[in-house]
């Protein structure tokens, strides 16, 4: 009977992160608006809301429909792997203490690592698999891309690891009691949130779309609710890591007066509006010019950042 | 030696006496075309560096239709200009590319529509019809409206056959790829097609497909009233505006030897500023979408309307304004003028510091721009390039300034120049001159002239029609115009104009008829983007983006 309960209850988990990636599309859309003088979708139901779904329809609704010349099943199966591995993420989030499905597992942090190196065979794949040139493009900047910045994200974690002790989130959340991890770890911080746009791949490290460039970079082929996977994908891949950020170092669920969960979630679409704002205001770096920030800027800082903690953990001893 | 005795001397020149402009004006023999136009080029001081428009004409003569070729040269001084005329004995004529690289283009223009064909020209295709076209439009012969035609039919089974041309023989080498970018693409500003050659995400070789746009606007001009023309030309950069109708009318008024009075020259002037900015603000809007930055277009295209609602205001059209007339300008302004356009223009410059924030000031920007397209002075002059791209090399050239026009000679203005020649250099010149552009109208807002605003005596400037239910004479006259009874003499002139991409001639050829026996218009995209096949070599495909969207051309403009 728990069993059956805990389905249906995961079954629900699901259908409000599928709605939280359709409103946050609305959402995004309003604020850059609101960023960039003028108005957004503001016509269906209050203050235009009902635009999320409508998208939403519009997606489900259209043809199914392969392209003659890519190869079937990969073209397939590539936004199905996006779009679960932004979903499976969620399994290990903790919302507060208590609060997940997964939260006390004991590699979580490891697991939305594994994850996201799987999202990026889903973005290389539907690339590959198009068959076609700026979909080609799109595919290996993504790899190339995620393989730089994937680097320092994990040196940055190594750090946070080394200072908390505990690899499963709930332990690192609870490691940001009282003090929040930035004060610790500011410079990881702010590895960890540049990389962490980049592995969402969104403006300005959209170099995978780059629709000036590449058209629609990957997913040039896709249409329907295939691109609705991806979109889904990029989308949930962005509240997991805005999420993240506000869990390992933005100190969670603490906060004075309202309840840990909702802290938890403030945070979390604080760190999203940030993204937002950067998305509004920022050009795209070109490709070289990321993959060398990645390598020899990102990179060697992180190095630096794992020794200092190292070293100052070896002499004032952990949280 | 002048000029004129070399040409006549050692290449068998003799002046042309039916031009109305002031250019000095040669018919050559055929055989002396590369001789002279290698002299010009090579030897004359000062050289004439600028092969500004190549164009040919066929007239109706006695002994059958003759065709000839006109040679537009400049030598960037002020007032330095020369026209050279071809008589050519049958379609055949010497290619001047080796002379004038940018003749590549024009050549191979007039071969498409006039089917001159040009020997050892590098590669001589059509260029603005498609390659199965059959006919060369511009020949008297075919028929002026597309109902005279028969109707285009693809047989269902030769569609391939038919679309076979499109694929290129040019299969790429070893190693590398052939990328189509365009026709539907969002970095090319439009319906155009390039064809990269790539090794990696580097481009070996660019060759831009054009014509897209084509909608045979010399073609059209031949049909109408020189009057009816004037909506046709705010369409032909349809970002511009008035920018488009000035030049053409300089021509016409030069042909018909009107002085245009002093307030309407100076409204053409206010107009000219007001759609200057306008174009600019759309550029740095969409150059920011270039470079994968939305913000930029939202503020410029805000500033943008207020201008747009300005022209409203004073014209009644918005993009189209289609407010000159052969003479003067349609109507006077509104009484509160000075009162609705002070505060645009200052929320305008208060508006610029947001965009000027959100592009040259970022230092993303700055990374994906500077040292970007590098143009030199030398590659502009090689492909005919012209104002912002030309300035950003270093050359102080812009006609308001070395050849005024309009009230231009009354106004204090700098024309802003850059060394680097590279995109970053670009933006900040539209930034720049969109500060010029706001001096000026300010200036305006004090000098502007009292008095008429159309030359009302001369016979071929428009009558005012609250007169013609007054007296007999201005009605049979304002008939017999709407009626297209009669043009201005016969002759040729040309006229310029600094429009916002680039020069803008417009040549007319009038046989005394109502309508232009011949209408040629040189715009300023055209070379810009032949010169992409040079300046597009070499680049990834980011920067090749950014590249092609700095050197601010406009589709229609283009392909005209």
């Amino acid at each position: 009977m728990l069993f059956f309960a805990q389905i249906v209850a995961m079954f629900v988990t699901l259908l409000v992160l599928l709605g939280i990636a359709g409103f946050l599309v609305f959402a995004e859309r309003r604020v850059l608006g609101l960023l960039q003088n003028r108005l957004g979708p503001n016509r269906l139901g209050p203050l235009g809301v009902g635009q999320a779904l409508a998208d939403a329809l519009k997606l489900l609704c259209k043809e199914d429909f392969v392209p003659p010349f890519a190869s079937g099943l990969l073209y397939r199966t590539a936004p199905i792997l996006v779009a679960f591995s932004a979903l499976a993420g969620f399994a290990v989030l903790p919302l507060a203490p208590g609060i997940s499905w997964a939260g006390d597992w004991e590699i979580g942090l490891l697991l939305i690592l594994a994850l996201s190196s799987l999202h990026v065979y889903g973005v290389f794949l539907g690339g590959w698999s198009s068959n076609n040139k700026f979909a080609l493009y799109g595919a290996i900047r993504a790899v190339a891309q995620l393989i730089s910045y994937e680097l320092p994200m994990g040196l940055a974690l190594l750090a946070l690891v080394l200072l908390a002790g505990s690899l499963a989130l709930q332990g690192l959340g609870a490691a940001g009691q009282p003090v929040p991890l930035i004060v610790y770890q500011p410079l990881g911080f702010l590895i960890f949130f540049i990389a962490g746009i980049a592995e969402t791949q969104r403006l300005p490290f959209d170099l995978a779309e780059a629709e000036s460039e590449l058209v629609a970079g990957y997913h040039t082929e896709y249409g329907g609710m295939r691109f609705g996977y991806f979109f889904l994908g990029e989308y949930l891949g962005l509240v997991l890591i805005a999420a993240l950020i506000s869990l390992l170092y933005l100190g969670a669920w603490s906060g004075p007066w309202l309840p840990g969960w909702l802290w938890m979630l403030l945070k979390t679409g604080f760190v999203i509006g940030i993204f937002f704002w950067l998305r509004a205001s920022l050009p795209r770096p070109r490709y070289d010019q990321l993959l060398h920030w990645g390598w020899n800027a990102l990179l060697p800082l992180a190095i630096l950042n794992l020794l200092l903690t190292a070293i100052a953990a070896a002499l004032w001893g952990t949280l | 030696m002048l000029l004129a005795e070399i040409l006549q001397r050692r290449f068998a020149a003799h002046p042309a006496g039916d031009a109305r402009d002031e250019l000095p004006d040669f018919w050559l023999p055929e055989s002396q075309i590369l001789p002279a136009l290698a002299y010009l080029r090579q030897e004359r001081e000062p050289a004439m560096r600028l092969l500004f428009d190549l164009t040919a004409r066929e007239e109706e003569t006695a002994s059958g239709s003759q065709l000839c070729l006109i040679y537009h040269l400049h030598s960037l001084q002020p007032g330095d200009w020369l026209r050279l005329r071809v008589s050519l004995t049958g379609e055949k004529a010497p290619s001047c590319c080796a002379i004038y690289p940018a003749a590549n283009w024009y050549e191979r223009e007039i071969y498409d529509l006039f089917g001159i064909v040009f020997t050892r020209h590098p590669d001589l295709r059509r260029i603005l019809l498609s390659p199965d076209w059959e006919g060369h439009p511009l020949r008297k012969a075919e028929p002026l409206r597309a109902t005279e035609r028969p109707p285009l039919r693809f047989e269902r089974g030769c569609l391939q056959e038919q679309l076979a041309v499109y694929n290129p023989e040019d299969a790429p080498g070893e190693g590398e790829m052939l990328l189509n970018v365009g026709p539907h693409h969002p970095g090319t500003h439009g319906i155009l097609r390039y064809r990269l050659r790539l090794r990696g995400e580097r481009v070996v070789s660019v060759d831009p497909d054009i014509g897209y746009h084509h909608r045979g606007v010399e073609k059209i001009a031949e049909g109408h009233s020189y009057h009816n023309f004037i909506p046709y030309t705010d369409r032909v950069d349809y970002l511009g505006g008035v920018l488009g109708e000035w030049p053409y009318l300089r021509a016409v008024e030069t042909l018909a030897d009107i002085r245009v009075p002093e307030r309407a020259e100076g409204i053409r002037t206010l107009l000219a500023e007001i759609c200057r900015i306008e174009s600019h603000l759309v550029w740095l809007g969409s150059y920011g979408n270039d470079l994968g930055t939305m913000g930029p277009a939202f503020y410029a295209f805000r500033d943008r309307s207020l201008l747009l609602d300005l022209i409203e205001d004073f014209t009644g059209g918005r993009l189209h304004p289609q407010f000159f007339r052969i003479g003067g300008v349609a109507e006077d302004l509104p009484e509160d003028w000075q009162e609705k356009l002070r505060p645009v223009l200052d929320r305008v410059e208060a508006g610029l510091r947001d965009t000027q924030a959100l592009s040259i000031d970022n230092d993303i920007f700055r990374a994906r721009t500077r040292g970007i397209g590098q143009v030199s002075t030398a590659m502009a002059e090689r492909w005919g390039a012209t104002s912002i791209v030309l300035r950003s090399t270093g050359s102080a050239w812009d006609l308001r300034k070395t050849e005024p026009y309009g009230f231009y000679p009354q106004l204090q203005f700098a024309v802003p120049t850059a060394s680097d020649g590279d995109a970053w250099s670009r933006t900040a010149l539209h930034l720049e001159e969109i500060h010029e552009s706001i001096t000026i109208l300010r200036q305006l807002l004090r000098m502007m002239p009292s008095g008429p605003v159309l030359a009302r005596d001369a016979a071929e400037a428009l009558m005012p029609k609250d007169r013609t239910l007054q007296d007999i004479e201005t009605l049979i006259h304002h008939f017999e115009q709407m009626a297209a009874e009669f043009g201005p003499p016969a002759g040729v002139a040309l006229g310029l104009g600094e429009s916002a991409r680039g020069m803008l001639g417009y040549f007319v050829c009038s046989d005394g008829g109502p309508r232009p026996q011949r209408l040629r218009v040189r715009t300023g995209s055209f070379p810009h983007v032949q010169m992409i096949t040079e300046l597009g070599q070499g680049l990834a495909i980011p920067d090749f983006i950014a590249s092609i969207g700095s050197l601010d051309y406009v589709l229609a403009d283009l392909d005209r």
